[in-house]
């Protein structure tokens, strides 16, 4: 059975962009060898945008989504679902909010329906909410005893000044998830998920022009004009080492991650930095830590490191998990590698290898309905284009050894950072 | 998924990946083959026929199985070996996992980071796991790229180092692994609910193993489990994607079939008796939040109530998958509408994976602030005992069905994931158990599910585990 090959690239020609209204647009591409669709509705607003005494709104709204209709209680949305073998989720990032459902492609109009309930007319009933509120509660006690988590949440404390969005955990505070009401998710719903700009992804077994008019006739009135996205503040440089320890008992391990505030998806640096991380932490196993650390010292089972870059300034973290008493020697040898990246050029060899693996990881990435939904989003959030995937090698290699160590120098070779180490006594 | 999942990710814990390469060698073995070409229904559709299959065992003893996808140029090729924590005893608890460990250290083929390098610039993504019944190692990679794995694949069953100095640095990197592993307040109790429920079969202790196996284990120790588990009879080699079926056979054939047979595999011989009474542990340990597991001695894939009980788990509150990234919704289950919406827990799950001697079926929770453990366990209690004591109606039947049936179909999708059902059906079961997945569970009955339950979801029969936290709380240096 040969069939053509016609996921070998996500070309511009085979992604359907349809503009619906201001602010909405629908993103399609056809699969017709798959069995499945999936679908993916992002809006853009997300946790960054919770006020302070209130954070964990996003999170609890994308919930509550799930928790009954104004037409249909969650128990039938449940059945309704899961009768036909589907999935649908709602959650929430920093910077959006959406619903994700794969099924068949049978059930694609069905799906749409339910789709349609849970997004433009959510009841948010007050006895679902309270055990809502209860499961993210539940959620902060297991992260306050969480050595990762904590470490994540310290560190961001850390690397951001107190006002910016990134200081703050997006699951929030037990004060500020309590303070949550009613009343809170209809405004959120109204202002933000009904007036901040979408996206809608379809892919898989589809016809375009079909589910263009669906689209249209289902979710009716909610694909209405749209404001822009908030912009989310830059972030300074830290002016000092930023350090916390924090012991949780009864842990054997330790956490740590050195953190400082990286560049935007859309910044001009981002891939030269997106190389120079893959050589310190993800090439291979784990890259330059994962060899240091790991694989020449015994010290840790993972460590590595991670560009969060989006619509904001995120996190450029180096992180290990390790020994209690091998801490300090750690961050030393982790702090080595970080300055190593910012004084002296990849070789040439590694920058092929770099590239190489980028440019070559493409068809796993797209192997998938969920993967090409993923990039398409990208594409669309971040303005890459709809070509940006043809056009994704030749950019990696237009990069050079001196670009990439640059940007490490402004980023991870800068004498201040911090460092959140979460995990028992030494 | 939470934002605080969205946020964690960057720092998930991930297998460690490495991969190879190896020597032709100009020996073609006979081989016997078949070649199917099936056709599925699922939800009364018919479904694409599946791709044609071609598995071939080779003289030596390797099985080898071909199926050809062609909608993705991505090739994925899999190495299983019949071996895990299944074939431990004392004092060598975690062998198995620690040799998959070493199965990616250099070797004369592939010297220093050779190995790694070479599939990460070829843009694939390898990796390798260890479980109860298997170790396997994988990568999926472009088109074209795939010879690379076949010979990673060849030197690491013909070829592998065990350096002492290597094993010394590796017994600190497992540790560790074991480490942050005790982190988790749900592993620590699983292990000894496992530990509870198998007092003889090594299903009982964690793959990761025992601290003090993996402070004395020697160099030998893990050389001769290798040498006796790493034989081509014991091993599956897997290649789903854009390739050619006879090229592929006739290159594996060339790299593996010189490799000797090695002598026949010892059988694990372990076998669980009967559970005769209710078993609890308790575990004590720090924080504020309380976990439940009750775990209940399930059949083994073989066994024809194998399927039953898994429609009978989806009902109770998972569909049943063991694909990667495949878990679908399962918030209409009867556990999900009893502990969550009745707001007694934050999340439950039923997990009941295929094992080659009977294993768990584990139902574990996260106790809501505030909510007793005998609470919860009192909202599970009154779900089990009434799958055992009603039939259950015809509509909820057909709706765990096709769950089940849509998690193995939309959870294969992907070639790598393809891969792994295959791999994994023939390591624990067999193919023919994978072919006739759908139509065993098109064929579960109400009466199937009140057997079943009745036979495993009793009392008697189970180990009901409690995570009681100290309430102890962190602070800063």
């Amino acid at each position: 059975m040969t069939l053509p090959d016609r996921s070998a690239v996500l070309s511009a020609e085979s992604i359907d962009r349809r503009v619906l209204e201001e602010g909405v647009v629908l993103l399609m591409r056809r699969h017709p060898h798959s069995r499945s669709v999936v679908v993916g509705i992002s809006v853009a607003s997300g946790a960054a945008d919770d006020p302070d005494d209130r954070l964990g709104l996003a999170e609890c709204t994308a919930e509550m989504l799930m928790r009954g209709s104004e037409k249909m209680s969650a128990d039938v949305l449940n059945e309704e679902v899961e009768s036909v073998g589907a999935s649908l989720g709602a959650a929430s990032g920093l910077h959006t909010t959406g619903l994700t459902a794969t099924c068949l492609a049978e059930d694609f109009s069905h799906l749409l329906d339910l789709i349609e309930q849970t997004l433009t007319e959510p009841k948010f009933p007050d006895s679902e909410l309270e055990k809502v509120k209860s499961e993210m509660l539940t959620g902060l006690f297991e992260r306050d005893h969480d050595t990762r988590q904590t470490a994540v949440m310290q560190v961001h404390r850390l690397a951001y000044p107190t006002d910016h969005p990134y200081s703050r955990p997006p699951d929030g505070f037990f004060d500020t998830v309590e303070a949550i009401t009613r009343d809170d998710l209809v405004a959120h719903h109204s202002e933000h998920l009904c007036r901040r700009p979408v996206i809608v992804t379809v892919v898989g077994a589809i016809e375009p022009d079909e589910v263009e008019a669906q689209v249209r006739t289902t979710l009716g009135s909610w694909v209405a004009a749209r404001l822009s996205a908030q912009n989310t503040p830059d972030a300074p440089p830290l002016s000092e080492v930023a350090t916390e320890r924090l012991v949780i008992p009864g842990k054997t391990q330790s956490d740590l991650i050195i953190g400082v505030p990286g560049p935007r998806r859309g910044d001009d640096d981002y891939l030269a930095a997106r190389i120079g991380n893959l050589a310190l932490g993800g090439f291979g196993l784990m890259g330059r830590l994962g060899k240091v650390v790991r694989e020449e010292h015994g010290l840790a089972y993972y460590a590595s490191s991670a560009l969060n870059g989006g619509a904001g300034p995120g996190l450029w973290m180096v992180y290990a998990g390790v020994d209690p008493n091998s801490v300090d020697q750690v961050v030393g040898l982790c702090r080595s590698e970080m300055q190593r990246l910012a004084s002296e050029p990849l070789s040439g060899e590694e920058m092929d290898d770099c590239a190489s693996n980028f440019t070559g990881s493409l068809p796993m990435q797209l192997e998938s309905n969920g993967g090409v939904a993923q990039t398409l989003g990208d594409m669309e959030w971040y303005g890459l284009g709809l070509d940006y995937v043809e056009r994704y090698p030749s950019l990696i290699r237009s990069i050079t050894a001196d670009q990439v160590m640059e940007t490490a120098m402004r980023y991870l070779g800068q004498p201040n950072y911090a460092l959140a180490i979460a995990g028992p006594n030494a | 998924m939470s934002a605080s999942e969205i946020w964690d990710r960057s720092l998930g814990l991930r297998r460690m990946p490495r991969t190879v390469e190896v020597v032709a060698a100009r020996w073609f073995p006979r081989v016997t083959s078949l070649t199917t070409d099936m056709d599925t229904k699922f939800g009364g559709v018919d479904l694409p026929s599946s791709p044609p299959r071609t598995v071939t065992t080779l003289e030596n003893g390797l099985t080898v199985i071909v199926e050809e996808v062609h909608y993705a140029p991505v090739v994925s090729g899999w190495a299983w070996y019949r071996v895990g924590s299944r074939n431990e005893v004392s004092g060598i608890t975690g062998a198995s996992h620690w040799v998959e460990h070493l199965l990616f250290k250099p070797t004369k083929q592939f010297p220093d980071d050779s190995r790694d390098r070479q599939v990460a610039c070829a843009g694939g993504v390898a990796n390798g796991f260890t479980w109860l019944d298997e170790t396997t190692y994988y990568a999926t990679v472009p088109k074209g790229d795939e010879d690379l794995l076949f010979r990673i694949e060849a030197d690491r069953l013909a070829n592998s180092v065990f350096d002492p100095e290597v094993i010394e640095t590796e017994r600190t990197v497992i540790i560790s692994e074991r480490q942050g592993g005790e982190n988790q307040p749900t592993l620590l109790l699983s292990e000894e609910v496992s530990a509870a429920a198998f007092r003889v079969h090594s299903y009982g202790h964690d793959t990761i193993g025992h601290l003090c196996d993996l402070e004395t284990m020697t160099p030998d120790d893990l050389l001769s489990h290798y040498n006796r588990y790493y034989v081509p009879g014991n091993a599956t080699i897997v290649v789903v994607g854009d390739c050619e079926a006879k090229q592929v056979l006739g290159r594996i054939t060339e790299l593996f079939g010189q490799i000797l047979a090695g002598d026949p595999i010892p059988e694990a011989r372990c076998v669980e008796p009967p559970q005769r009474g209710e078993r609890r542990v308790v575990v004590n340990g720090d924080g504020a939040t309380s976990y439940l597991q009750i775990a209940y001695h399930g059949p083994k894939a073989s066994d024809p109530d194998f399927f039953p009980t898994a429609v009978a788990c989806t009902l109770l509150g998972d569909a049943g998958s063991f694909m990667f990234d495949s878990r679908p919704n399962s918030r209409s289950s009867r556990l999900w509408k009893a502990l969550v919406d009745g707001g007694l827990t934050a999340d439950v799950s039923v997990s009941f994976e295929p094992t080659i001697d009977p294993g768990l079926i584990v139902i574990g929770t996260t106790a809501l602030p505030q909510v007793s453990l005998e609470a919860v366990e009192q909202s599970v209690d009154d779900i089990v005992h009434d799958m055992c004591e009603s039939v259950v109606p015809a509509a909820e039947l057909e709706k765990a069905k096709k769950q089940s049936r849509a998690a193995l179909v939309l959870g294969s999708e992907t070639i790598t994931n393809r891969a792994l059902a295959l791999g994994m059906a023939a390591t624990v079961a067999s193919l023919e158990w994978l072919d006739g997945y759908d139509r065993a569970i098109s064929a579960v009955t109400t009466e199937d599910i009140r057997r079943v339950a009745n036979r495993y979801l009793i009392d008697d029969n189970r180990v009901v585990g409690q995570y009681r936290p100290t309430g102890a709380t962190g602070g800063r240096e």
